[in-house]
């Protein structure tokens, strides 16, 4: 594709804001749950006192 | 990694074959298996989800009248699909829970809700910005929205009441009935476009134009659901064996786990 077509893409025919809103927002999403989901569970396996190779391991 | 997962398989292949497939459903035997899921629907939902993207930019056709912005449609009907089936999934969860007073089943049912939640939320966002050039309005008090809405209300509900009752037994027990009795939020949803609605289109009238969706659409939606799905079980499972742990650090296979005893 050249760069005029790659530019015509990221406009979306005028609703770029719309449709990039729209995908973007999922993988922002997906990466905040699964931060989430690693900070909780680094947190029980620090509780239960478990080591990192453990941690790897489970 | 490899040689445990096959260890794994053949255990479970004996167990099935013994019907002795149950050990797998307790919080205890299910934790390895769930260790071992996960890699597999992370890896089909990335898979998934690149073939429904690039079905949805460069194989499916431009809606007639509302120009790309129906590509929104890839992202916002899967997603609504998905928020409403995580709901079912999370409200069998917590009545399986409930009725056989099954620990895994409950403690499934609270790993699915924030899933679900973040599904909602998606479907609701990307229905206003896409409501907005077609509509000229970011919302619609419409009932198809209404009970998206309502959807989101009973996730908060469900994880904010289960959070608040500090006594597990009746935490899951409210949380049950709270879901059971939201269900029928699902079949409103599906019974608004054809017979109330004013704004929301239904998927197989105007969305898509005239004809309704081509192969090339409805293959991006369904690799898009594929994908949402398997996404939604990699992340349930892992917020499974985290409260599996979390409720089971008192065992003693915890704490055989632990020390790297197998």
């Amino acid at each position: 594709m050249s760069w005029d077509r790659w530019l015509e893409f990221l406009q979306m025919g005028g609703y770029a804001l719309h449709v990039w809103g729209s995908y973007l927002v999922v993988p922002a999403l997906v990466l905040i749950e699964l931060v989430l989901l690693r900070l909780r569970k680094r947190e029980i396996l620090g509780h239960l006192g478990w080591r990192r190779d453990e941690l790897m391991r489970s | 990694m490899l040689f445990s997962e096959n260890l794994l398989i053949q255990r479970i292949c004996r167990d099935l074959e013994n019907k002795d497939w149950h050990r797998h459903c307790s919080p205890q035997g299910f934790y390895p298996l769930a260790g071992a899921l996960i890699p597999w629907l992370a890896a089909a939902a990335l898979i998934a989800c690149t073939a429904g993207l690039y079905l949805g930019f460069f194989v499916a056709a431009v809606d007639a009248h509302q120009g790309e912005v129906a590509r929104i449609a890839f992202i916002h009907m899967p997603a609504s699909w998905s928020s409403m089936l995580i709901y079912l999934a999370t409200a069998a969860s917590a009545g399986i829970g409930l009725a056989f007073n099954a620990r895994l089943a409950a403690m499934a049912a609270q790993a699915l809700a924030p899933t679900g939640l973040m599904f909602t939320f998606l479907s609701l966002w990307t229905g206003c910005l896409w409501g907005k050039p077609i509509w000229g309005s970011w919302w619609v008090w419409d009932l198809r929205m209404y009970s998206e809405l309502a959807l989101a209300c009973l996730y908060i509900g469900f994880i904010g009441l289960h959070t608040a009752i500090e006594d597990l037994h009746r935490a899951n027990k409210a949380g049950a009935l709270l879901l059971l009795a939201g269900v029928l939020s699902i079949p409103v949803n599906f019974a608004a476009v054809p017979s109330w609605t004013v704004q929301h289109q239904g998927m197989l009238s105007g969305t898509m134009g005239t004809t309704g969706p081509g192969a090339g659409e409805l293959a991006s939606l369904l690799a898009m659901s594929m994908g949402f799905l398997m996404y939604t079980g990699a992340a349930a499972l892992l917020r499974l064996r985290c409260i599996i742990l979390e409720r089971e650090r008192q065992s003693d296979w915890v704490a055989r786990r632990g020390s790297g005893a197998p």
